[in-house]
């Protein structure tokens, strides 16, 4: 029997939906803006059965891969589970087999040796294939046009990784897809092996080096000469695993590491810089300025995830689980490790931050994110409270003026991750934000989209969901002409 | 509790009844008119004028109509789901034990 009614946190708006759906022609507030072809991919995760452990992390929630495709203005909806080995052994025994995030030996020993990659990251789409992300395991390809799950992928056997990041970073002056895999030879092994994959799909280059210390390699950044490669606090051994943990505990004294790879060097190229106790879970962008690299992203003061506690008995603190922008820059002329970081806006941000793609390894001026303001309205009388703990603005962020403009999304409601969809041949920060908001009033989901010139107008058009989305992790647009679309 | 009474009323594990929109409003019509005091009164559209018949917006069969007459009961929208409530009481730990991303 499934029963979820233990868990606390499965209730309400957040209760599981766990169904596969089709819309067709969604009922849109507004209007959907005429040059949008293409389809925002979600992904994002669902409990099939509910965890076998009552402390396991979300992070090992099922996959489920959703479109809003867009077509001459109507808008498709179509939400899949993926359909992973584990997916399928869990339905055939009608029970959770998998133990906590990344523990093999928390499983039910019927599964020992199968893929237990739930899929549940980011969706990507490069050279005309579309894919779901996991950091723990290789892409699976998915169909476009059904979202039904076709397999992992290796890139003809060219990618020699057993894991595949789930931020790999597309460089827009080339189309090559920078990526990479850590503890790539096998769990808690120090090895990143780090590609360069042509945009035909063709593995152009393999670079292989260690870590100081076995961490979470979540994001990177790329400018036109380096890969940006930050590693923090989360640590990890076989030990741990053995003791029935979960894979990551946060440890405080770890200095935050980042390491500055030239894209065309090799291992011994390498510098690593050291840092104080942070978190850079995700990044926004980076450049190259003479011998220096600049480096931003929205970052957390330290450990943002209660899931993965501290080692040392102690308590997560809420309080530093906060991300702000930040700006580090790592002299390559120096001698020493250190570099500078400046806190570029004092209002803590989702670090759930883009940048315009186009602009990736360039210099910039335009970050989005998500943030709670708690000067604006929230009604919690339709809504429920839950505290003020809401996003409810997309911000962009002008990084050369220090200015910020933004979109509220309305009182009974809280924004999932802001996408950003440049218009065709328009300047930098000229096209849409897109994401979707739960509107805990109505009981359902909508998709946003507004002019991202004008966010304090409010948005142009809202795709109606008459139901709860799966939540997601991570939304990408892909404009019709990046797969083959039906 | 027999099974004409369970459709109207469905009773949870914390003990709180939870009464459907037709069955409260029966029960206050009929609480009123042993008080001897205007349901409509209680609902709030009444001033203390006294009482005017005006066509409402009404249920009947669970269904919305137009009540010409004035004598049925007004609708009022619910307030919403209140979909977040049911999350409100955990301490931030918990809460981002499940959701670091709202
Ligand atoms: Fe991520």
């Amino acid at each position: 029997m499934v029963d979820f009614s233990k868990m606390d946190t499965m209730k309400g708006f957040f209760a599981p939906t766990r169904f596969e759906a089709d819309v067709y022609d969604c009922e849109v507030i507004g209007k959907v803006p005429a040059d949008l072809n293409g389809a925002f991919v979600r992904l994002g995760g669902d409990w099939l059965y509910p965890p076998k452990f009552d402390d396991d992390s979300p992070f090992s929630m099922d996959g489920y891969i959703n479109t809003f495709r867009f077509k001459n203005g109507v808008v498709n909806y179509k939400g899949r589970w993926v359909k992973t080995p584990r997916f399928k052994a869990d339905l055939a025994a009608k029970k959770q087999l998998f133990g906590k995030y990344r523990n093999p030996f928390t499983d039910d020993p019927s599964v020992h040796g199968l893929d237990r990659s739930v899929q549940n990251t980011t969706p990507l789409a490069f050279a005309g294939k579309l894919f779901t992300l996991k950091e723990d395991s290789l892409p699976y390809e998915i169909d476009c046009n059904t979202l039904e799950t076709i397999g992992p992928y290796n890139f003809h056997g060219k990618y020699r990784s057993l894991t595949f990041t789930a931020h790999p970073k597309v460089d827009p002056t080339t189309g090559e897809m920078i990526c990479y895999g850590y503890e790539a030879e096998g769990l808690e092994t120090k090895d990143v092996f780090l590609y360069t994959i042509k945009k035909n799909g063709e593995v152009a280059r393999e670079l292989r080096f260690k870590v100081p210390y076995v961490s979470m390699v979540h994001d990177i950044a790329i400018t036109q000469k380096y890969v940006i490669i930050p590693i923090f606090g989360f640590v990890s051994s076989m030990e741990r695993l053995k003791e029935g943990k979960v894979h990551w505990g946060w440890d405080d004294t770890k200095p935050a590491m980042v390491a500055i790879v030239p894209r065309d060097g090799e291992a011994k190229d390498i510098r690593w810089f050291k840092g104080p106790s942070r978190a850079t879970v995700h990044t926004l962008n980076a450049r190259d300025e003479g011998n220096k690299v600049i480096f931003e992203a929205p970052i957390y003061d330290s450990n943002p995830f209660p899931f993965f506690p501290p080692i040392d008995g102690s308590a997560w603190d809420p309080t530093k689980a906060r991300a702000y922008i930040r700006r580090q820059t790592f002299d390559l002329n120096s001698k020493d490790d250190g570099y500078t970081e400046d806190k570029i806006f004092e209002r803590n941000v989702s670090d759930l931050g883009r940048v315009d793609d186009r602009y990736l390894t360039q210099p910039y001026r335009y970050a989005f994110t998500a943030y709670g303001d708690t000067q604006r309205p929230f009604e919690q009388w339709k809504a429920g409270s839950l505290g003020g703990r809401v996003n409810n603005c997309y911000g962009r962020f002008d990084l050369a003026t220090g200015k910020m403009n933004s979109y509220f999304a309305g009182p009974t409601h809280s924004l999932q991750e802001v996408c950003f969809v440049p218009r065709k041949n328009g300047a930098e920060g000229d096209g849409y934000v897109m994401g979707v908001a739960s509107n805990y009033a109505e009981m359902r989901s909508e998709l946003i989209i507004a002019d991202a010139q004008h966010l304090e107008d409010g948005d142009v058009a809202r795709v109606i969901l008459p139901f709860r989305a799966t939540a997601q992790v991570h939304g990408r647009w892909v404009d019709e002409s990046e797969l083959p679309f039906a | 509790m027999d099974a004409n009474a369970m459709r109207e009323t469905t009773k949870f594990e914390s003990g709180v009844n939870f009464v459907t929109r037709r069955n409260f409003l029966g029960l206050l019509t009929a609480a009123c008119a042993a008080a001897s005091i205007p349901a409509a009164k209680l609902l709030g559209h009444t001033a203390d004028v006294p009482f005017e018949r005006r066509p409402v917006v009404a249920f009947h069969m669970d269904q919305l109509y137009v009540d010409r007459t004035g004598k049925a009961v007004p609708y009022r929208p619910p307030a919403g789901y209140r979909g977040a409530e049911p999350l409100a009481h955990l301490s931030e730990t918990e809460l981002r034990m499940q959701y670091c991303y709202l």
